[in-house]
């Protein structure tokens, strides 16, 4: 008998996991499963995609490398955020609640065996989505991603500590594998590397690749360093002082002096000035030498728009434009210009005679060409207004120069004690690691430190103290894999003792061995299960700890629970940072530990063969994840079963009275406000309905993402840091109207859902009738609850970033292509909306719109560009602005006339009633057979 | 006054309303019975406009309705079988939404709306959302809304559901009271007694077709039948309900 009952209650359970009523309130359920496996299966396809394009090959190891890393993470956390939101709309029905508690109780079933039918339903459920979801991708992303690029770091075997004068051989022998075919270093890569080592005041140079010991490099970030310290050499000089206002540096009359606290000198060299990393009035001509038309005409204009005052709350955040500025002030305060500066306090003294911003004809022909990553020669920067945060040249010997000076301040001369002033610690920048005068200090290695990059150039410094070494690595390109970095670590290592990173690249190509294959689909499957496990088990985690609430509580906060979780991980999945490199991962290093599909993207990688080192602890929390998730998945059902179960017998379920206040304005005569205040009633206090509505707006959101990543918007992303939001860009513009876009089409969407079909005969009994009248209402409804809040959500977003004709000029467009897309939506049938039945398998809507994403995504773009250009031509935004207003005033009178051409009557039954009657007997949980 | 003529209503070929024409007139209220299934709330739906007629027609105050069906709503209040409601409304917020749909002006409709909620005790329970209400605090929402704009026309179907005794006194009270003052009220329900008590006229369904369409005192005297439930018994039951019991019985216990 328990048997019986077991499978009974498991299938009526197994049926009720997604709130079918709510989705298709004729109970359609055949129809709704259909479509659900269909939505599944279409997500997996294009979960497919970026797996089949890896698969198509990529001749560039590291440009692969990151392709597999993108494709691979964009796997799991798509696949995340679709068991999630499986999870978040299947809320309700995750425990038992009091139907099934007053529908059983009086039943003779024991609790445990309701409990385990409950857990096996939803067990099956999560199993069923991860199959359904990944059953083309996982057949075929193994495959794929197997012979994709891998990463293969591991490290060469200790040796005894290496002397600065035994350092090349060893280094010889160490770089072979980078200077094979597919290493960093391979030959007609154009690519060359020089390196210099200093220890106990021995120093050596060598060059590899086409790099000569005497070439001059970019050192890009590095300069940060000697603005640092020509700032404690002014300091020491007594011309400033570290807590000097930066605003005293300035020409009179740039900026007033704020009421609190304002950024000094020493904020500006510590990156703790509140400062962004980029201005936002930095708009380059030439995306390829970004700095050369930023001068200090435009520095001025964004200090004197901005000020100076400094945050109260103002951490860490790395700051060109600080640094920038500092050394502007700096130069201001000595009377010259900061290349000068920089030759009067520290290259001059220390005598760097090949350390400059400008380089003689003789340097010139010393100057290696930089190089983009992908063997294509990048152009060299020039940085004026922010000289001081990126702009020197210098040769590996200059910079042990500067070394051998950091090492053994007394030997420097006048310089000896800034330098020393210039190591004192003098904040936390991230895990242990501390800033000084711009220099980073490891708490775990003793090392200083800083990484330099420019559009052709890495380079890394480094100096241990105790130990007496440093070395330095200047490099003729970018590198995903951060090769500067790796080098340099690789012989401080070596100088140590330690076991020395690996100079291979650690890139492999893939294998198609039979081996790789399986172990590739073992590695896709276990990770998915382990990923889509843990994001359920949190969903019923925090169900269950709320279940520890009293219960009224608990049923007021749980709708806002479901919401939060909703938009919890849409905000996770399309706000995390793709893998492109291990620098993402260090860059990344504060939060990254927080995002879980970081944790199983490592997971499946530690699976799928070697895996950099720096992924182990994301593989550990991965681990721990999934098993806190889990412990915490038991208890809420331990908790159901013995807490909640009891209360729900024992205490109704009676909502709280509302405050009875009515906060709704009206929205025209009686018909209209009543359509109007019921619209925006029901979409406030429907949880099902918020939640659809919301999956719209994720799908804004998703396009969204995809402007932001696109070619341009990456580049002026690198530039601006995060900062691009203040730049009137493409990106933003296109994002805007997408976004506005998402916002009405899913208001219209709900609006075509009922809330309680049965209850609509109130609407129907009453004298409304169709034609203008309603369709007045409808609108107002419509524009209330989409164009209205968007538009004026865009317009404190827009005015508080950018300049006021540029924001003006868009939000007029926003407002027409809002009223052209809300006249749209509103063309067709007479609905009121939440009042007309809806059957999703009738519906054709999804499938154009679904099929015209892509379209409409790549018109979006294009009619964004023409904005940006329109928007800086009176003329030219004139004619697009009379062009969108006469379209909108089409759309308004087709609409209008369409609503009056005929007898139009209101509409309440998606399809007239059917010839044959269909008795929705598997509704009790018996699927019909067709046929 | 209300007037059926040869109304018909077809679903799938099968009658549910079989050629059945009555009248209900102003001043009197009309008992319309029929077993389950019998048509009853079908022809309320047809009466209501909220379905359409297969053939026939139903005339109010001499004119078709479906000639102007938005002035024949306008009369009209109903009270249907089902207690069905937007829950996540309040009881004030339904009524106040049912005032604005039947453009009454703002003001007096908030005044009466108060006084309703005040006369059938539900004025403390006016902002808790209609979720939370019974069954027979739901149907006082729905009296209330049909009553709202002063109808010409009363269709209540099943109006005396989950009410409590005094609450159903008054509703018993309140049709008489309508009738009074010159309304036309159709009433349904299986409660013979209380149709025998409110009712000068009633209208029997049996298998969709009229069986009787008379004064409760005329059919009386026709059947020589004391009771309207033996009359009803005579006309719309075909079952010998003693014998089902036993056999009911009989079922359970072997």
């Amino acid at each position: 008998m328990t048997n019986l009952q077991f499978r009974v209650l498991y299938r009526e359970f197994l049926f009720r996991i997604v709130d079918l009523d709510v989705l298709a309130p004729q109970g359609d359920v055949t129809k709704l499963l259909g479509q659900f496996a269909a939505l599944l299966a279409v997500v997996g396809l294009w979960v497919l995609l970026p797996a089949v394009m890896v698969a198509s090959g990529v001749s560039n190891l590291e440009l692969g490398l990151i392709f597999t890393w993108i494709a691979e993470h964009f796997i799991i956390a798509t696949a995340m955020l679709v068991v999630g939101l499986f999870a978040v709309m299947s809320w309700e029905s995750m425990f038992p609640d009091r139907r099934d508690v007053l529908v059983l109780a009086p039943l003779p079933i024991r609790g445990r065996t309701l409990f385990w039918a409950k857990i096996a339903a939803v067990a099956t459920a999560l199993s069923l989505t991860v199959l359904v979801l990944n059953f083309l991708p996982g057949l075929a992303a193994p495959f794929a991603l197997a012979i994709a690029p891998t990463f293969s770091s591991n490290y060469d075997p200790a040796m005894p500590p290496v002397t600065a004068a035994d350092m090349q051989s060893v280094l010889d022998r160490d770089m072979k594998p980078a200077r094979l075919q597919g290493g960093a270093l391979a030959p007609g890569n154009y690519v060359g590397t020089t390196v210099g080592v200093i220890e106990h005041g021995v120093r050596r140079v060598f060059s590899y690749g086409i790099a000569q010991p005497d070439s001059i490099f970019e050192i890009g970030s590095i300069t940060k360093t000697f603005t640092g310290l020509v700032l404690a050499q002014m300091v020491a000089q007594g011309k400033t002082r570290f807590d000097e206002p930066v605003r005293d540096l300035l020409p009179a009359g740039i900026v007033a002096k704020p009421r609190g606290d304002e950024i000094t000198l020493l904020d500006l060299v510590t990156h703790h000035s509140g400062l962004p990393r980029m201005p936002d009035n930095f708009n380059p001509i030439d995306w390829n030498n970004p700095y050369a038309d930023y001068h200090a005409d435009n520095l001025y204009a964004y200090v004197s728009k901005h000020g100076v005052a400094k945050p109260a709350d103002a951490t860490f955040e790395y700051s060109n434009l600080g640094v920038g500025l500092l050394g502007q002030a700096l130069a201001n305060r000595a009377g010259m210009s900061y290349p000068d500066l920089l030759e009067q306090e520290v290259t001059g003294p220390l005598g760097m005679s090949d350390t400059a911003v400008s380089l003689s004809p003789e340097q010139r022909s010393r100057f290696i060409q930089g190089n983009d990553g992908r063997n294509h020669p990048a152009p060299a920067w020039d940085l004026d207004a922010l000289a001081g945060a990126g702009a020197i040249r210098s040769t590996a010997d200059d910079m042990l120069t500067y070394l051998d000076a950091q090492l053994h301040p007394e030997k420097a001369g006048g310089l000896s004690a800034a330098i020393q002033e210039s190591h004192q610690l003098r904040a936390e920048s991230s895990l242990n690691t501390w800033i000084a005068l711009a220099w980073f200090y490891n708490l775990d290695t003793g090392n200083f430190e800083h990484s330099g990059a420019t559009g052709g150039y890495t380079s890394y410094v480094t100096f241990n103290l105790k130990g007496d070494y440093a070395t330095v690595v200047l490099l003729n390109t970018q590198s995903v894999t951060g090769f500067a970095d790796q080098l340099g670590q690789h012989i401080r290592q070596r100088l140590a003792g330690q076991p020395a990173i690996s100079l291979a690249n650690p890139v492999a190509g893939g294998s198609d061995r039979l081996w790789n294959r399986l172990r590739s689909f073992a590695a896709y499957w276990v990770a998915m299960f382990a990923a889509g496990a843990f994001i359920f088990c949190s969903v019923l985690s925090v169900q269950g700890l709320a279940q520890l609430l009293p219960r009224q509580q608990y049923l007021r906060v749980s709708s806002v629970l479901q919401m939060a979780f909703f938009c919890l991980l849409l905000t996770v999945y399309f706000l995390q940072p793709p893998f492109t490199s291990l620098e993402t991962l260090a860059a990344n290093q504060r939060w990254l530990p927080w995002i879980p599909s970081a944790w199983f993207f490592a997971l499946f990688l530690q699976l799928n063969g070697p895996m950099p080192e720096q992924f182990a602890f994301l593989v550990h929390r991965a681990w721990m994840g999934l098993a806190i998730a889990g412990v915490g998945a038991a208890a809420a059902y331990l908790i159901c079963y013995y807490r909640t179960l009891r209360l729900i017998v024992e205490q109704p379920d009676i909502a709280p009275a509302s405050s009875g206040v009515n906060w709704l304005p009206r929205f025209g005569n009686s018909l209209e406000t009543a359509v109007g205040q019921f619209s925006v009633r029901t979409l406030f206090r429907s949880r099902q309905h918020r939640v659809i509505l919301a999956f719209y707006l994720g799908i804004g959101l998703a396009i969204t993402i995809f402007f932001m990543r696109t070619p341009e918007a990456r580049q002026l992303s690198l530039i601006t840091g995060g900062d691009s939001w203040r730049q009137v860009s493409v990106p933003l513009l296109a994002s805007s109207i997408m976004m506005m876009g998402a916002w009405v089409v899913g208001i219209r969407m709900v609006f075509s859902m009922p809330l309680d079909l049965r209850a609509n005969w109130v609407f129907r009994i009453t004298p409304l009738g169709g034609g203008a009248k309603c369709l007045t209402a409808r609108r107002r409804a419509l524009y209330a609850l989409s164009v209205v809040p968007f538009w004026a959500g865009s317009v404190v977003l827009f005015v508080s970033l950018w300049p006021w004709r540029a924001a003006v000029g868009h939000l007029v467009v926003l407002g027409l292509v809002g009223v052209i897309l809300a006249e749209l939506c509103l063309h067709g049938t007479q609905k009121i909306p939440f009042t007309c039945s809806y059957l999703p398998g009738k519906s054709s809507f999804h499938l154009k719109l679904w099929l015209s994403v892509g379209l409409l995504a790549f018109l979006i773009l294009e009619a964004a560009d023409w904005e940006r250009r329109a928007l800086g031509n009176l003329f030219g935004y004139a004619v697009m602005a009379g062009i969108l207003a006469i379209a909108a005033a089409l759309a308004w009178r087709r609409t209008a006339a369409l609503a009056n051409s005929e007898e139009v009557e209101l509409q309440f039954e998606e399809e007239p009633e059917p010839a044959i009657l269909v008795l929705n007997i598997h509704k009790d949980g018996v699927m019909p057979i067709s046929g | 006054m209300l007037e059926l003529r040869n109304v018909t209503k077809r679903f799938s070929g099968i009658a549910a309303v079989d050629n059945v024409s009555f009248q209900a007139r102003r001043g009197e209220v009309t008992g319309y019975l029929g077993p389950n299934g019998s048509g009853k709330s079908t022809t309320m739906k047809m009466i209501t406009g909220l379905i359409d007629m297969t053939s026939g027609e139903i005339l109010f105050e001499g004119e078709r309705i479906q000639r102007d069906l938005i002035a024949h709503k306008q009369r009209m209040g109903y009270v249907p079988e089902e207690p069905h409601l937007y829950a996540h409304l309040s009881g004030l917020e339904y009524l106040v939404m049912v005032g604005q749909l039947r453009n009454l002006p703002a003001k007096p409709a908030a005044e009466r709306i108060d006084g309703l909620l005040r006369l059938l005790a539900l004025h403390g329970d006016r902002h808790v959302p209609l979720s939370s209400y019974s069954k027979g605090m739901r149907q006082k929402v729905l009296l209330a809304a049909a009553l709202l704009h002063n109808p010409d026309l009363l269709l209540l179907d099943e109006p005396f559901s989950g009410l409590d005794v005094s609450s159903a006194l008054v509703m018993r009270n309140l049709i008489q009271e309508l009738a009074a003052r010159g309304k036309v009220v159709v009433f349904s329900s299986h409660e013979l007694e209380t149709v025998e008590r409110v009712c000068s006229h009633v209208v029997i369904l049996h298998r969709a077709k009229l069986v009787a369409d008379d004064s409760i005192e005329n059919l009386r005297t026709l059947m020589a039948l004391p009771t309207l439930e033996e009359i009803f018994s005579q006309l719309a039951v075909e079952q010998d309900t003693a014998a089902i019991s036993r056999e009911i019985v009989d079922l359970i216990v072997t």
